[in-house]
């Protein structure tokens, strides 16, 4: 049986009331979620691979498919370098989809696909986006950040993939032309009327009809949409009752997340489902990619997550309009009359070990425990006599903390940054940037703390990634 | 080991006006405080055997930066570094080479020219690790606050006004002297309401990014009378570097980051040269590196002038005020008087050279028997720290 064994999301700290986006007046209802200055499609994936595998060991993962339609990098693999974060193990399979809103689901699919044919045991899926609508548009206001992450194998399946369909179609209403930051959109009504309702319509009806369901024997139909009003008048369209059979699609608490959105929805109605659910999802965007499953009765093991429920329970509300363009990069920021520090792809590779995977140095000889590794005990003077040892999953408490306002590098988004030491529940004592940390005055020596895989503010086009600690969500 | 005590003089020193020199270049500088030593010292340029300069933040300076300014012609000029302890390290250098009897009279000179960077903060090196650069200066050292608040269960309010406490102090010094860059007296009020810098540090509880330049002129002990009545001994050298950078990220679970390790073994290295026992009493005055308020409470610990804990209570008791009975920064410190890193260390050599001397004006301390300076690189973690102990010729 070939379907879901995990399910992780990723929602970012920050809420931007929808009231506020606009010039005058009163903008639209709810709240969108916005990813922080130092996140991006590639970290809140990475975020949301880490909450689908609390429990799971990692290194038993044979691929990694990754959606986005909002990569940092044109060329450069979003999966790849995601896999190296995670310490994925380096002979699996990597991929991104993208280009498309429905990328999501056709990873998805994908996945069950190539355990079908027996060439992956198990595989990651990851869908994360962070898309932009130019400033106080209807697709910003809608749009929301966010990812989630399923882990599809053949064993200890929590929800079973029953079947899929998909639709294909050059259906042109959202694009975003290559070298533009922003989503663009033709016609709202000619979106809606000849491209999202009859293809959704269409696809739905004849993934039901290879299926054999009938709407009655659907528990909840998940459905990825432009926005709330398109959203809700779909389920009457496709013969479902709104109020009992639509998943809740979250536009006032998150927004639409892309390629993100209809897996997020999938995560949310796992997180409430029971044994026995059948679950349709239509992922939508150059045609639809429909999916059935059936949650079983092993869905209990994997509640123990933050989620997409979990994550949009902490959040932090954002001042203004002003802020949420700071933290999209789309205010201009006096640059600081420092020399740049431009990051250094061969120091990087040449520490990754400890850098990106977080490997600490163990001595063989006395058990001394530091990161990053160090080739000389500094407790017993052996040299080279070490084996790694993974800081990843420890448990992480903060020995010590402030805010910066004088940081180091020539430019900052969302000043004060924050620092810290914190000690890793095996030994291991690391300095760091602090992000996503709210009132320094609230914070307390000894709290526990989470890491987040973030962007380095840097000049120059070289992306510099690193850990990071946050407190726990 | 061998022993430093009184084999090496001071006989000459100078300090330029610390501050925002925007009108004086770094050859400016040098003249500046060198001519003032020269005089000082009654030498001149074909007196200088040698040369020991110490800068730290442009790799464009070097030894022969001060041999340009300077017209000193073919003679061994060589450029130090070790952080903040730059200065003491170009004075502790050259103090060797006198005692090994290459040299008889040699000119230690340290400098740093930060303002023209156009920051408002220190500018780090360029060779820092290019992802993990764990932050400001003031950001490390705010951790320690932070740590220290808590281990000794000190409300932070309460302890923002210890710290603030060693601000006032310094600024109320740093106006007695005329060649510090803030001569302004401050109130608890005003340093406690500063803008936040890296919480809970605040703007008065942080150094200033100063311009500045300081020489000293030294000597064999035995050949300083034949130069000048007026001159002071090196009694103790200590130097200790940590083995940690900070800068990379990298930290050890036992390391302390309430007391400064470096900074005692170096004390004890140069107290054991001067025979010192009980420092709080041998000493008679002291200028530390008060890069921050909580930088100096530290310290006052880790110099073994008062119990591991018991900062907070020698602030109150006012026991480092110059009329207290251990008289620290009385020049007000790297907080009132400014921080040039690589000038630093000499300029507190100066305060103390000055006051041997009976030459302190309005901050004259009546006995101040035994000198100590201690500068202080890097950050919690790892440590270039330099003790220099001085005291009176006879």
């Amino acid at each position: 049986m070939v379907g879901i064994c995990s399910y992780g999301a990723y929602v970012p700290l920050y809420r931007l009331a929808r009231e506020v986006m606009v010039l005058e007046g009163k903008g639209g209802p709810g709240e969108r979620s916005v990813a922080g200055a130092d996140e991006d499609s590639l970290t809140m994936t990475i975020d949301a691979i880490l909450d689908c595998t609390k429990d799971i060991d990692r290194g038993s993962i044979d691929a990694l498919f990754n959606a986005s339609t909002s990569s940092p990098f044109a060329e450069k693999q979003l999966a790849a370098a995601a896999a190296a974060a995670l310490d994925f193990r380096d002979d699996i399979v990597t991929a991104d989809f993208g280009n498309s809103l429905k990328a999501g689901v056709t990873a998805l699919r994908m996945a069950a696909d190539t355990i079908k044919a027996g060439s992956a045991k198990k595989v990651m899926v990851s869908a994360a986006d962070c898309r932009l609508g130019t400033p106080l548009s209807a697709i910003e206001s809608n749009s929301g950040d966010g990812a989630a992450a399923l882990l599809v194998g053949d064993t200890d399946v929590i929800a079973s993939i029953e079947g899929v369909y998909s639709l294909s179609s050059d259906f042109t209403d959202t694009w975003r032309p290559a070298n533009d930051k922003f989503v663009h959109v033709w016609s709202d009504r000619f979106a809606l009327s000849e491209g999202y309702q009859p293809l959704v319509r269409s696809a739905v009806s004849a993934a039901m009809k290879k299926f054999g369901v009938e709407p009655a024997g659907i528990t909840k139909l998940i459905l990825s949409a432009p926005d709330a009003r398109a959203h809700g008048a779909m389920a009457p369209a496709l013969k479902f009752d709104a109020k009992t059979q639509l998943q809740y699609p979250l536009f006032n608490e998150m927004g639409n997340t892309g390629t993100a959105f209809p897996l997020m929805l999938l995560v949310a109605a796992l997180e409430q489902a029971k044994a026995g659910d059948t679950l349709l999802v239509a992922g939508y965007g150059d045609g639809v990619d429909v999916m059935l499953l059936k949650v079983t009765e092993q869905i209990d093991k994997a509640k123990d997550r933050h989620g997409v429920l979990g994550y949009l329970k902490s959040k932090k509300m954002l001042p203004g309009y002003a802020k949420y363009l700071r933290l999209r990069h789309l205010f201009y920021v006096e640059p600081s009359r420092m020399t740049p520090i431009t990051p250094g792809l061969a120091q990087l590779w040449r520490e990754r070990d400890s850098m990106y995977k977080l490997h600490a140095s163990k001595c063989k000889q006395c058990a001394w425990i530091e990161f990053p590794i160090r080739r000389i005990c500094p407790k017993c003077y052996s040299k080279d006599d070490y084996e790694q040892v993974k800081l990843l999953d420890q448990k992480v408490t903060v020995y010590s903390f402030s805010t910066d306002t004088i940081p180091t590098i020539p430019e900052v988004t969302d000043p004060p940054q924050g620092r810290a030491i914190i000690d890793f529940s095996g030994g291991a004592r690391m300095e760091l940037e602090m992000t996503d940390f709210g009132k320094i005055e609230d914070m307390k020596v000894g709290q526990p703390m989470e890491m987040t895989f973030r962007r380095l503010e840097r000049q120059g086009d070289v992306a510099a990634y690193a850990w990071k600690v946050k407190p726990v969500r | 080991m061998g022993n430093i005590k009184d084999k090496v003089a001071i006989i000459g020193m100078g300090c330029t006006q610390f501050g925002d020199l925007w009108k004086m270049g770094v050859p400016d500088m040098i003249i500046e405080c060198c001519y003032e030593a020269y005089k000082d010292a009654g030498v001149g340029p074909k007196d200088i055997e040698a040369v020991f300069v110490g800068n730290v933040s442009s790799s464009m300076w070097t030894g022969s930066t001060v041999t340009e300014a300077l017209q000193l012609d073919k003679i061994p000029a060589t450029r130090v570094e070790n952080n903040c302890a730059t200065a003491a390290e170009a004075l502790r250098v050259g103090a060797f080479s006198v005692a090994s009897g290459m040299y008889d009279t040699v000119l230690c000179v340290g400098f740093e020219k930060l303002k023209d960077y156009g920051s408002g903060a220190l500018e780090m090196p360029g060779s820092m690790h290019p992802i993990s650069v764990v932050g400001s200066a003031p950001a490390s050292f705010a951790k320690s606050a932070v740590q220290y608040f808590e281990k000794y269960k000190i409300p932070r309010d309460k302890g923002k006004e210890i710290i603030a406490k060693i601000a006032v102090k310094n600024h109320a010094n740093g106006a007695l002297h005329p060649k510090a860059h803030f001569r302004r007296a401050i109130t608890l009020e005003t340093a406690l309401n500063a803008p936040i810098i890296a919480w809970p540090l605040g703007l008065f509880d942080c150094c200033p990014v100063t311009d500045g330049a300081s020489a000293a002129i030294i000597t064999r002990a035995d050949k300083a009378k034949s130069y000048t009545q007026d001159y002071v001994l090196i009694k103790g050298l200590g130097l200790a570097v940590g083995r940690i950078d900070p800068f990379k990220g990298k930290f050890r679970s036992d390391v302390d980051i309430t007391f400064w390790d470096e900074t005692w073994v170096a004390a004890q290295q140069a107290y054991e040269q001067v025979g010192i026992k009980d420092p709080r009493k041998e000493i008679g005055m002291a200028e530390v590196h008060d890069c921050f308020t909580i930088t100096e409470l530290i310290i006052y610990e880790s110099l073994g002038f008062c119990p591991r804990g018991k900062g907070p209570e020698e602030v109150e008791a006012e026991s480092f005020t110059l009329k207290g009975d251990l008289p620290i920064n009385t020049d007000g410190g790297l907080k009132s008087f400014g921080h040039p890193v690589g000038a630093s260390g000499l300029r507190m050599v100066y305060e103390l050279y000055n006051q041997l001397l009976g030459r302190a004006g309005e901050r004259q301390l009546k006995n101040p028997k035994l000198g100590l300076a201690h500068s202080q690189g890097g950050t919690p973690g790892m440590f270039q720290a330099s003790v220099t102990i001085v005291g009176p010729r006879d």
